[in-house]
């Protein structure tokens, strides 16, 4: 019988599984962040709405921007949780990455395979038990509706494109580190503008109306913005399926690149030495 | 004193690394300048369909937010090495070079690194105030802007001390960089105007008074500030409230600070000393 | 000078199981692991001595160390140089300008500056005069070869550079006390007896005391009098190199280099265990004996007969082997 030729990846899964369970107070406080913020964000919103004495904004009411913001920081923990960038980065700041291109398996594989492991870990540790609370907080504070299954699965599914997409666009990133030794600033930049251009810190209706058409075509909205509408239900099936296939879209082209990149990369490494 | 004349001397060695290295020194300093620049975006975005928050106009949240990042900015500049030692330094073995040298470690683990990023956000501070300032008619009188001055020179004391607390559970731990970024940033939501919080919740009080004592960013620029634009407003403290005098408030400030302080570099210490008791 | 009087040390450290259920378990107990790294060992060094401290990995050497210079607490027992404890707190500040440590694996350099920026700023830490400190420089530049490498960056050293410079660098202060932790690791023969002469020139001429960590046996009998060995936390051994051989006997080896094979059980009978033989990785045969209880001749004459010697060397007692018996007979 042929060896399974996943198996190899799987190690890197089953690894970056075990690495996330074991510093369980860095979980804590990871927890502990996401809870604190989320209640700050409560009230500052309360104050905005309060301030604005109707009971809609932007085509938010409180209840529904309030689950907006709790479902991005939910999202945010098992989407963008990868350690791609830091690992590459490490790699090549090192020198560590002449060796690691010799191993018997694709460089960029491997780390996507170490993303996915992040995610599930994440997505079972953190995300599911936060969530569950968070839903019934949903329903039974804010008055929301239940989700319906299909908002269900297109959330889990816009959630996995938005994991490629981060994923790779970390791994491209990571490459500048050839360039420059200011990888902590890199890192800051890219933080600051995906976080802002996903939707994840404000969604795009509040953003000027010049600039709200064309938010939804870019990459970086497939990591907030598209699966936290879907989940919400906000789109219709049209507007759904298309969201969908532009994130769909851009984890192709985005990791096709970084696999292109990581050719690059090889090539450099054979001919400078790392 | 001695650290005084051997600071710059630490300095001149820092900045010389940073030079060497112009463009990434460049790049760190601009990964800064983004991450407040996003921030302020949203905070803009949030406001912009109601353009107040209370008493607050949208101009005095960008004053304030400029004046925040100055203490933020000059602390975030001298202290950034104690991120590292959160991380990883303290297990590979970097402690152990620090110790063996007759000089304060603190000192010495501070004077390693100058984060020319918090160089940007004192510009980018200075740059908020500059462009929001003239349109607000701010109160300028002596005895408004030298307490508040004052208070300021004190402010950065009160980010170090509470990173510095954090950081010392490394010693403990081996780790403490998550938990240490979990309660720094909470200084975020120092940067939006503290009087939301107030808004009659028992929560709402409870982290009112918490960002004012505990961990006092409210401390650094909503009180201060909130003095020189409101002075008629008595401003509403654990269970009472003071009057809006800056004098008042900066020796608030300045209590806090020390206090503050004196508790973190008494956990240091201790920490330290358990570190050499426990070993990496 | 240095007293190290009963110490003892012991860590607890938490204790993560492997696998995944064991990585779940993790989360819920506090189990501990105990190791004890060092136990009661008690040594006096006086001034201007050499000593090596020798012990495998894990032995207690680098705690030891770290004790004596005050970077770690003993959990029972007391350290003192001259007179204070370097790990109290008060006390250690004045001990601190009288010692220097070289650590082998990590530099105390600023690594992306020029060198000379890392000693101008040691001067200034320890407080140095001006003309004090360019004396020193010059003497170190004489017994190291400082001045091509001063404008330099750090990181563009090499390793052999580079630890010259670090030696340099903890003496700048001229240091009473001198701690070395494996300072020869990794380098090249030629680097590693100028570093060795480099420390036997400082003991000659200002009597620095020097405490030697190594795994390097050759670097033992080039510069230290005294040893102390220490395996699995306990003091093993201390005492002159002298002493060690008087006690195990004064090992000879002969190496013999042939195209025939010899029986070596048959050998080992013929001599009634009183010489042993050994292949080694190079080729050559390797006959061990104790010159206190058997004489060179007949050995001789038994490999003359049996083999056709291409090459023959002779060498005195290599202290590995001895150190090899102690750790074997591991009390004494």
């Amino acid at each position: 019988m042929r060896p399974n030729p996943f198996k190899k990846y799987l190690g890197f899964v089953k690894g970056s599984f075990l690495d996330v369970l074991a510093f369980r107070v860095e979980i804590l406080a990871w927890v502990l962040q996401g809870v604190l913020s989320v209640v700050i964000l409560v009230f500052l919103w309360f104050a905005i709405y309060q301030q604005s004495g109707g009971t809609s904004i932007n085509s938010f009411t409180y209840p529904e921007m309030i689950s907006y913001l709790i479902m991005a920081s939910l999202t945010n923990q098992w989407v963008s949780n990868g350690d791609t960038f830091s690992g590459v980065s490490r790699d090549i700041t090192r020198g560590d990455i002449a060796t690691s291109l010799t191993r018997p398996l694709s460089y960029r594989g491997r780390y996507y395979a170490a993303s996915f492991g992040s995610l599930i870990a994440n997505f079972v540790l953190f995300f599911l038990p936060l969530y569950i609370i968070s839903q019934f907080v949903f329903v039974y504070s804010l008055g929301l509706a239940w989700p319906l299954w299909y908002n269900v699965l297109f959330y889990l599914l816009a959630g996995l494109l938005g994991m490629t997409i981060t994923d790779s666009f970390d791994f491209i990133i990571a490459q500048l580190g050839f360039k420059t030794n200011s990888l902590f600033g890199i890192f800051l930049m890219k933080l600051a503008l995906f976080s802002f251009l996903s939707g994840a810190a404000i969604p795009f209706s509040f953003f000027p109306s010049w600039a709200q058409p064309w938010l939804p075509y870019l990459p970086f909205s497939g990591l907030s913005s598209t699966p936290i509408n879907l989940f919400l239900g906000r789109y219709s099936l049209i507007e759904a399926l298309r969201s969908l296939a532009v994130s769909a879209g851009w984890a192709l082209v985005l990791y096709l690149l970084s696999s292109l990149t990581n050719s690059l990369m090889i090539k450099h490494v054979e001919s400078v030495g790392g | 004193m001695r650290y005084l004349k051997l600071y710059p001397k630490y300095l001149k060695m820092a900045l010389k690394t940073k030079l060497m290295y112009r463009a990434d020194s460049f790049i760190g300093l601009l990964g800064l300048v983004f991450s407040n620049a996003a921030t302020f975006l949203t905070l803009y975005l949030a406001t912009l369909p109601v353009q107040s928050l209370g008493n607050w106009q949208f101009l005095n949240i960008m004053f304030l937010y400029g004046f925040l990042l100055l203490p933020m900015g000059l602390d975030h500049a001298l202290t950034d090495r104690l991120w590292n030692y959160a991380g990883s330094l303290i297990n590979e073995g970097e402690l152990d070079r620090i110790l063996m040298k007759p000089l304060n470690p603190l000192f010495q683990m501070c004077a390693e690194l100058f984060q020319e990023g918090g160089v940007g956000e004192m510009l980018l501070g200075v740059l908020f105030m500059c462009v929001s300032g003239p349109f607000l008619h701010l109160d300028m009188s002596f005895n408004v802007v030298f307490p508040i001055v004052i208070g300021a020179l004190f402010s950065p004391l009160i980010y170090f001390s509470i990173k510095l607390f954090m950081m010392s559970i490394a010693f403990y731990n081996g780790r403490s960089l998550a938990l240490m970024s979990g309660v720094y940033n909470m200084k975020e939501f120092g940067k939006y105007p503290v009087s939301i919080y107030h808004n009659g919740t028992v929560v709402g009080g409870i982290i009112y008074n918490l960002l004012l004592f505990v961990l006092p960013f409210g401390l650094v620029g909503y009180l201060p500030l909130s003095a020189q634009m409101f002075p008629g407003e008595r401003i509403p403290l654990l269970w009472f409230s003071i009057p809006a005098n800056n004098y008042l408030i900066m020796g608030l400030i300045i209590g806090v600070a020390i206090l503050q302080t004196a508790i973190a570099y008494l956990f240091f210490l201790h920490s330290l000393k358990r570190y050499s008791s426990a070993g990496a | 000078m240095i007293e190290v009087n009963h110490v003892s040390k012991t860590f607890s450290k938490p204790y993560r199981e492997p696998g995944l259920a064991g990585a779940f378990r993790t989360l819920f107990t506090k189990k501990k692991i105990i190791t004890k790294a060092v136990d009661d060992i008690s040594f006096k060094v006086g001034e201007g001595e050499i000593v090596g401290y020798i012990g495998s990995n894990g032995a207690g050497k680098s705690t030891t160390i770290k004790m004596m210079t005050g970077i770690l607490t003993p959990t029972s027992g007391e350290i003192l140089i001259e007179g204070k404890r370097p790990y109290d707190h008060r006390e250690r500040k004045t001990i601190l300008q009288d010692i220097g440590v070289v650590f082998g694996q990590r530099t105390q350099l600023w690594w992306d500056l020029p060198l000379r920026d890392s000693f101008d700023l040691y001067r200034d830490i320890y407080g140095i005069p001006q003309d004090e400190y360019e004396q020193r420089l010059d003497y170190l530049d004489r017994l190291l070869g400082l001045k091509p490498l001063m404008l330099s960056q750090v990181k563009t050293l090499s390793l052999g550079q580079r630890m010259r410079a670090d030696l340099a660098a903890s003496l700048i202060h001229n240091p009473k006390i001198l701690f070395l932790d494996e300072p020869t690791i990794g380098l090249d023969v030629l680097v590693k007896e100028k570093i060795t002469e480099a420390i036997r020139q400082i003991n000659r001429d200002r009597h620095t005391t020097i405490i030697l960590t190594t795994h390097d046996m050759k670097d033992i009998q080039n510069l230290c009098k005294r040893l102390i060995i220490i395996d699995g936390g306990h003091l093993l051994y201390d005492g002159t190199l002298a002493d060690i051989k008087k006690r195990f006997g004064d090992i000879r080896h002969i190496f013999v280099l042939s195209r025939d094979r010899l029986d070596l059980d048959e050998a080992t009978k013929a001599f009634a265990g009183h010489v042993t033989f050994a292949m080694l990785d190079d080729g050559y045969l390797e006959a061990s004996y104790n010159a206190d209880e058997i004489g060179a001749d007949p050995i001789y004459k038994f490999l003359l007969a049996k083999l056709e010697i291409k090459d023959l060397k002779v060498d005195e007692t290599t202290l590995s082997s001895i150190v090899r018996k102690i750790y074997e007979a591991k009390s004494l």
